[in-house]
């Protein structure tokens, strides 16, 4: 039978890559805003048969509030996916690395992209930090590919899904 | 930066979770009773009993005032090496909870 997993974040994420290494390309994941939201949709015998949740990140630590769900909930841990992140910056055509002021995301992908970008650009880039995952998704298919007045476009994303963002 | 790694578990309800075969990693939550080298006597026990403690995590207790309570993922080679250390740690804590027992994943 074909599983069905919550995780945190929307189809691309790097929360489904993890739940297709553990349960096979099958899986049906569910999507959630929260992590809150993912414990209680995984301890839900009606709505999954489980969840994918970020524990630790080797640069940005463990996500401490992550264990306090863990011990709040009934819920087992039947295993572990460990994945290499790598974050993408996603510009217009024709931006230069130059260009770039801001970059826009959600903040555990800055954390764990931006002392690269500094060292590599030697501009300061300004963080922005978007909350929610789903919207720095939806913003990236609605501005991405639109000509802007700022380069404030560049946001990470997991690179394994990029061909899934329709480009005009 | 390339060593960026991020560690996900996989969560199953309790009556669905099946034991898995060669596990080699055990997660658990306990907390002593913050007498005077409490912590180390529990952490003796896992290292006598040849578990790598691959992760201590310490977090506060909500409601008391900066008391403690550790998360702790243990790696080993067989089963009987961990039920052995986990009967040893019971009487050292005022409570454990496992929350799995299952494979390791591995990173390249």
């Amino acid at each position: 039978m074909r599983k069905k997993v919550s995780i945190q974040g929307y189809e691309g994420s790097f929360h489904q890559v993890a739940a297709r290494l553990f349960h096979g390309k099958s899986v049906e994941v569910i999507p959630c805003d929260t992590f809150r939201e993912v414990v209680r949709v995984a301890a839900s015998k009606k709505e999954s048969d489980g969840g994918v949740m970020a524990i630790e990140n080797s640069i940005a630590g463990s996500i401490l509030p992550n264990y306090n769900l863990l011990q709040k909930s009934n819920l087992k841990i039947a295993g572990e996916i460990y994945l290499q992140i790598r974050q993408n910056l996603l510009v217009n055509p024709g931006v230069k690395l130059e260009d770039i002021k801001e970059v826009h995301s959600h903040t555990m992908a800055l954390q764990h992209a931006m002392p690269t970008w500094i060292s590599t650009n030697g501009n300061w880039l300004k963080p922005m930090i978007r909350p929610s995952v789903r919207k720095t998704f939806i913003s990236i298919k609605a501005n991405m590919w639109r000509p802007s007045p700022v380069n404030w476009l560049p946001i990470c994303i997991n690179w394994m899904y990029l061909p899934r963002i329709s480009i005009r | 930066m390339k060593n960026n790694y991020t560690r996900f578990l996989m969560l199953e309800r309790e009556e669905t979770v099946l034991p898995v075969t060669d596990a080699d990693k055990a997660s658990l939550t306990f907390h002593t009773d913050h007498s005077k080298g409490s912590l180390v006597k529990v952490l003796s026990r896992i290292a006598d009993g040849g578990i790598n403690l691959s992760k201590l995590q310490s977090f506060p207790i909500p409601g008391t005032d900066f008391k403690y309570a550790f998360h702790a993922d243990m790696e080993f080679d067989n089963r009987e090496q961990f039920d052995k250390v986990l009967e040893q740690i019971k009487p050292l804590t005022e409570a454990v909870r496992v929350y799995g027992v299952y494979k390791r994943g591995l990173w390249k």
